[in-house]
């Protein structure tokens, strides 16, 4: 009863498929034969994605989810974001000590952000680093917030209340990984450490441009 | 309301992008060129696994980070985004100031020379503002480097320690009768140990209530109410250390006073007159010829001196033995009296 009465099926980040199928998530390869299996086919099929690229990796993931030419409909739109500025900064310096300088002044002006971090244990020497600058008297624990895989699920639906509604909460640091499913408002800016990724999702409130 | 994203990379990743753009068109040749040999002959995989491009980049990345002019434009033409314009089907494809983007990349807004003001995030009206987050370095370089002198000892440390530690207490006690929400307050919450620690590093330079503001301002809770307290405590027991020092530095000039033998100076030989040894100095000086560098080789031959005689063994045992009567000679004495006894009855 349950499948004829589900009108579609939606895969968001839908490019992930090609960069995590490889090696980190093989079973999201199997996401397009797995829709096919038990929905009927009058179910349509979805996927959504703001960093695909044209060519050979949009095949990949059409291949996968079992769409064929003309089988389906490519809707393709713009990726810019008009209301963000975009920069990459070079440093002459990696990203693999304990301090973090360059991060000061973008987070001085008060803005609501969000720290992509590579790894769990990058995420960690940045939540550290600003820790440590954070006065004694301040609420550490409230101003800067990690949101990762390894986290409580409550503490980061903490994380994603605090951000949205409680003005000392300032930073999000995340990893790349786990923030694709973030989803906050009110976030105003994005610091990426030696990725380039997407800087935030919805259009018409804010956030960043997507690479 | 405006946002910003911000990517740091390290320069070297320029170069790696570079290298990986150089290899992904050589794959492409080269897989160009296996598809024509592969339906002329047997299919063979002629690629090596070099020729193929790494996947620590994918393509619009690489693009992105080796642009020169515009990141925007190079995005739009990595995604092939269509123009946010209809009338203007090129938009997507021109730089930001040709564009007309409010919002310049910062390559185009290098070129441009505008700067962007980004407002803080909106807040509830009567809520306070965050405080600047300073990078820790800042303090510490300007931070004078304290001379030794200015420096606790080890004792006088310890002894500072225990005065803040009751100071400390004294806090803590008031605290607690002032306000029923800190009972339940750890004690070493009022007065940590790493503020006690940071003011005993500079505790002998502290002369004014500024400066102990700066080194306790931002890391103790009770600096508003209890800053003057504070510094009397700190400026008693400098005192207190300074007063030590200087009895204990006159103690000891005295002890040296006291020290000196009455007749060391009639022990001393006479000293020359200076003005005529400086006059025979100079004399000597004139006259001699110097030498960089003398022979000072031996040549004659050290002469020893004869060897005393081999002492007999009596001389020796008389010299070096025991003064004592050993039990053994007293035995051997002894047999030989009575002996001698025997022979004298018999």
């Amino acid at each position: 009863m349950f499948r004829f009465n589900v009108l579609f099926a939606c895969i968001d980040e839908v490019h992930l498929i090609n960069t995590w199928g490889l090696s980190f998530r093989p079973a999201f390869t199997l996401i397009g034969t797995f829709l096919r299996e038990r929905f009927p086919s009058s179910v349509s099929v979805v996927g959504l994605s703001a960093t695909l690229e044209p060519g050979l990796p949009t095949v990949s993931v059409c291949k996968n989810l079992g769409f064929f030419e003309g089988g389906f409909k490519l809707i393709r739109r713009s990726n810019e974001r008009p209301n963000t500025q975009f920069s990459i900064e070079f440093q002459a310096h990696g990203m693999n000590g304990d301090k973090f300088p360059q991060l000061l002044p973008y987070l001085a002006s008060g803005r609501k952000t969000i720290i992509h971090c590579q790894t769990l244990e990058q995420v960690i020497r940045v939540y550290f680093y600003l820790w440590q600058l954070q006065p004694d008297r301040a609420n550490k624990l409230i101003r800067a917030r990690i949101y990762h895989a390894i986290c409580p699920s409550e503490y980061n639906e903490a994380t994603i209340r605090l951000i949205e509604t409680d003005p000392r909460c300032q930073i999000v640091i995340a990893t790349v990984a786990f923030s694709n499913g973030l989803n906050a408002t009110t976030l105003l800016g994005s610091l990426s450490l030696q990725h380039l990724t997407r800087l935030g999702r919805e259009r018409d409130v804010c956030e960043g441009t997507e690479t | 309301m405006i946002g910003r994203g911000v990517i740091f990379a390290h320069r070297s990743i320029i170069k790696a992008a570079e290298k990986y753009l150089c290899r992904y068109v050589l794959s492409f040749v080269t897989m160009y060129i296996t598809d024509i040999i592969s339906a002329l002959t047997a299919p063979q995989n002629i690629l090596s696994k070099t020729n193929r491009a790494p996947r620590v980049f994918d393509k619009s990345k690489a693009l992105v980070i080796t642009e020169k002019s515009c990141y925007i434009a190079c995005v739009n033409a990595c995604y092939e985004d269509p123009p946010l314009d209809p009338s203007r089907p090129d938009l997507s494809r021109l730089d930001c100031i040709a564009a007309g983007r409010h919002l310049p990349c910062s390559l185009c807004l290098a070129r441009q020379g505008r700067t962007i003001t980004f407002p803080p995030s909106p807040s509830p009206t009567g809520s306070h503002s965050l405080p600047i987050l300073t990078p820790l370095g800042d303090a510490s370089l300007q931070k004078l480097p304290i001379q030794k002198k200015d420096k606790l000892k080890k004792t006088e440390r310890i002894r500072a320690e225990k005065h803040f530690l009751e100071f400390g207490a004294s806090i803590c006690e008031l605290e607690r009768n002032s306000n029923n929400h800190n009972l339940y307050l750890p004690r070493s919450s009022y007065f940590q140990s790493h503020i006690i620690s940071s003011i005993l590093d500079q505790l002998l330079v502290i002369h004014f209530p500024a400066q102990l503001e700066d080194i306790v301002k931002n890391s103790w809770m009770h600096y508003p109410n209890h800053s003057t307290a504070l510094f009397n405590s700190g400026i008693a027991t400098q005192t207190a250390i300074v007063t030590q020092r200087s009895s204990k530095k006159s103690k000891q000039r005295d002890r040296r006073r006291m020290n000196l033998p009455e007749d060391e100076s009639d022990s001393r030989p006479p000293l020359p007159d200076p003005a005529s040894s400086a006059v025979e100095a100079v004399n000597q000086a004139s006259s001699r010829k110097r030498v960089a560098i003398e022979d000072i080789t031996n040549t004659a031959k050290r002469r020893r001196a004869p060897r005393a005689s081999q002492p007999t063994v009596a001389q020796a045992f008389e010299d070096f033995g025991p003064k004592y009567r050993t039990r053994r000679r007293g035995i051997v004495a002894e047999g030989s009296s009575g002996a001698g006894g025997k022979e004298n009855e018999s």
